[in-house]
């Protein structure tokens, strides 16, 4: 196990907050005009566990995270004129100076805040951006052997003499790893496997397995996994939650209507081109960068929009994403805009803004903006599906009846919908051992066996379906409001069988009667296998021995 | 190289660029045989001339920080030199204490068999076959276990130091100018760590910290640990560098 100091911290566990070490580069004065870098450092330190100060030319220092060992950080925020540059020796030095450079979160102030109409705006915005990043690093992980891999490139791109006997520069990039324990690909869930672009997710031996060479730590395996059992060094579903719920929770900070904009590592030049020749009017488009926009499911659209959010903006690579991920994006978007359709202006509010000048990009970005929206979401942000669709559906349609209430069918749907024929099922309950997200569970009160369907937590995987015997069970990919406002409800009921020799009860009653009309048909000796079946497995076990109880 | 910025400062980079150090392959491969080496002798039963021995090794290792520094394995480095740095005389008695209820003897049984075939042999395989095996690795690098040492080849400290000669074999193959010698050394550090390494020193490491009560085999484990699954994965991108410089048409710069 890695030392402490950088090794995941399990999740739960308690102990005092982790100091973060904020450094706002000096030139942002300069950058911004008269931007008061003093006063914001005294208003993050507001909070105890900040360490906040002014770095002369930190965009030109990679080793200024030194630091951190003087205030004992483990994680640092640094606050940039522009994007991240020279990012693998910024990595190095920050390994060399005692933090996880995954745990060094960069924050481009210098262009994000650059325009804004006026400075006392900047100084808000640049808290604002702040204190997500900081409420992001502050639940970053970190990394290990099993979620980082070593980069080598050669010097130039060129095979040479000196090549052959000197070590390239050395880097490392984020990979997928694995907490087995929450794993339930040994119950049949493939649901990462299907969403990876590169086939580095597979099931061996029924177990799933990570190749570390062909990951390319896109994220889209982080936000398809219901039980957070996936991942990724600085891009967390729980960092992520923790960054919008900052951005869009926070009271004493006041920018107006705010638009979160989802970009990608391959777009952040262009979007941070198009946030410095324009101006905040209207609405503050807060960013935030991930390893690629395909992670962005519908859940996490509904839950900026549920949380306060006017307007959601995903700025995708189109149809030449090297990840593939145009389709999904494309699609979680349509049905975003469909469901809130009936919402006046609410459709609107959510924006695919595919490849673009910057211009045209400032266009989409800064057309009219829809009226700011009062939060009414119950609860912190949550980005894991399919509660983060439910739970934002819910908000977003209270108090809301007759069609704008109606099911929505649509093949990009977060949620479905389980049926099962009642007078067909035995009550094995494999759909219940398999179901990844617990939506199918079972009780047994005194002799009713009970099957229950909660629609919050139903994935459409199918799951249920594949594995059922019977083929009685039917799922439709649909976002039902009103099954979803009404909860939980019984799918299955069924008394128990009991044992003809001790009385006591053994199986559901109409497996009992399904086994017996399957040996019937089959069997040459039906008549004793029935007589056997009528009887609970100790009983059976005495009969075969041609004891009794009484024998006991 | 320069960065283009507005309203930038126009101080110079930061003059300490560690990106700027070409490292030689054959300096890496002496680190990584010091550690291995280190660790290994650690690993073993404690007496006054191992611990000399180890206060020694641990100046020495904590000399190429720099070179350690830009690996991702530095922080479980530091934490190496830092439990080393704990060693004096006086603990003697007391480690060896340590060593024995955890790895020797105890009411109960031993918490911590530092043994390959413990974690490793399920039964399904003849008695003796993971030891065969490794001896076999061993024998195929030309190399044996020395009879004054009376340790089963699958011993943790014997494994690792396997590891420190294969990393040694390289170094001097790097230096010696011979690519395809460090490239076999790399093919036999990679088949090894995979193989056998990486297959249980995690279980072990976990039992030693649950069992250990002073901190340093803990901590000695844990390092060993994080350093052999990070290594792991280096040895594997140095074998494919070095296969991709082998097999591509090589132009021959002038040596500086």
């Amino acid at each position: 196990m890695s030392n402490s100091a950088i090794a995941p911290k399990p999740e739960g566990t308690s102990g005092p907050e982790p100091t973060t070490l904020v450094l706002l580069c000096g030139d942002l004065r300069t950058a911004i005009g008269a931007l008061d870098l003093d006063g914001i450092c005294e208003w993050l330190e507001r909070e105890s566990s900040v360490r906040a100060r002014v770095v002369p030319d930190l965009c030109h220092q990679p080793g200024a995270v030194a630091g951190a060992r003087d205030v004992a950080a483990s994680r640092a925020v640094l606050g940039l004129c522009s994007e991240l540059q020279d990012k693998d020796e910024r990595q190095r030095q920050a390994r060399r100076h005692g933090l996880d450079p995954f745990r060094v979160a960069p924050v481009n102030l210098g262009d994000y805040c650059a325009r804004s109409p006026a400075s006392a705006f900047a100084v808000e915005k640049a808290k604002l951006m702040l204190t997500g990043a900081i409420a992001g690093v502050k639940l970053a992980a970190g990394s290990s052997p099993e979620s980082v891999k070593v980069r080598l490139r050669l010097p130039g791109g060129k095979v040479s003499r000196r090549a052959l006997f000197t070590l390239p520069p050395v880097a490392y990039q984020p990979v997928v790893a694995l907490t087995r324990e929450r794993c339930v690909s040994e119950a049949g869930c493939d649901l990462c496997v299907g969403v990876c672009p590169r086939d580095a997710l597979s099931i061996v031996e029924g177990r799933l397995a990570v190749n570390k060479a062909s990951c390319e730590a896109c994220g889209a395996c982080i936000s398809a996994c219901p039980r957070q059992a996936l991942e990724l060094p600085g891009a967390s579903l729980a960092q992520a939650a923790a960054e919008l719920a900052a951005l869009l929770g926070i009271q004493d900070v006041s920018v107006g209507p705010k638009g979160i904009l989802f970009y990608c590592e391959g777009n952040a030049r262009l979007v941070a081109e198009c946030a410095r020749s324009s101006d905040d009017e209207g609405l503050a488009w807060l960013p935030m960068r991930l390893p690629c926009v395909g992670m962005v499911s519908a859940g996490w659209i509904l839950q900026c929009l549920a949380h306060g959010a006017a307007s959601v903006a995903i700025v995708s690579c189109g149809e030449g994403c090297p990840l593939r991920q145009e389709e999904q994006t494309r699609g979680r978007v349509a049905y975003c805009r469909q469901l809130l359709r009936p919402f006046e202006g609410r459709a609107e509010s959510v924006r695919l803004i595919g490849p673009s000048s910057s211009a045209d990009l400032v266009d989409a970005l800064f057309a009219p903006a829809p009226a700011a929206t009062v939060p009414t979401a119950d609860g912190p942000v949550t980005l894991v599906e399919p509660s983060a669709t439910a739970k934002a559906v819910r908000t977003l349609t209270a108090g809301v009846a007759g069609e704008a209430a109606a099911s929505l069918p649509h093949p990009h749907s977060p949620l479905g919908v389980v049926r099962i024929d009642a007078l067909s099922c035995t009550g094995c309950e494999a759909c219940v051992r398999t179901c990844p997200t617990d939506a199918l569970t079972s009780r047994l009160r005194q002799t009713t066996l009970m099957i229950a369907f909660d629609p919050e937590l139903c994935l459409a995987c199918a799951m249920c379906a594949r594995c059922c015997p019977e083929s009685v069970v039917r799922v439709e990919r649909i976002t039902d409001v009103t099954a979803l406002r009404r909860g939980a409800i019984p799918l299955y009921e069924d008394s128990q069988a009991r044992c003809e020799r001790c009385g006591a009860a053994f199986a559901p009653a109409a497996m009992v009667r399904r086994v017996e009309a399957l040996v019937q048909e089959s069997a040459d000796e039906s008549q004793a296998i029935s007589s056997i079946m009528r009887r609970c497995p100790d009983c059976r076990i005495l009969g075969s021995l041609g004891r009794g109880p009484q024998a006991l | 190289m320069p960065v283009e910025h507005s309203g930038a400062g126009g101080r110079p980079p930061d003059a300490a660029r560690l990106s700027d150090r070409l490292l030689p392959l054959a300096g890496l491969a002496g680190v990584r045989e010091a550690v291995y080496r280190s660790i290994s002798e650690a690993l073993l039963y404690p007496s006054d001339d191992r611990i000399a021995a180890l206060r020694n090794a641990k100046n020495g290792l904590a000399a190429q920080s720099d070179t350690a520094a830009q690996f991702a394995f530095y922080e479980d480095w530091r934490s190496l030199l830092s439990t080393l740095g704990t060693l004096d005389g006086a603990r003697t008695g007391e480690l060896q204490g340590q060593y024995i209820r955890l790895f020797q003897a105890a009411p109960g049984g031993v918490p911590c068999p530092p043994y390959e075939s413990f974690y490793v042999d399920d039964g399904r395989l003849p008695t003796g076959w993971v030891l065969a095996l490794v001896e076999g690795e061993f024998l195929l690098a030309g190399v044996a276990i020395s009879p004054e040492v009376h340790e089963q080849p699958d011993h943790i400290a014997m494994e690792l130091e396997f590891l420190a000669i294969l990393c040694g074999q390289e170094s001097a193959a790097w230096e010696d100018g011979d690519p395809v010698q460090a490239r076999k050394a790399l093919h036999t550090e990679r088949r090894f760590l995979s193989r056998h390494l990486c297959s249980w020193l995690p279980s072990f490491a976990e039992r030693v910290s649950v069992a250990d009560t002073t901190g340093f085999y803990n901590a000695i484990s844990a390092a060993g640990d994080a350093f052999v699954r990070y290594d792991a994965d280096l040895v594997s991108a140095l074998y494919e560098l070095a296969l991709e410089v082998a097999s591509a048409d090589a132009d021959i710069d002038e040596i500086s």
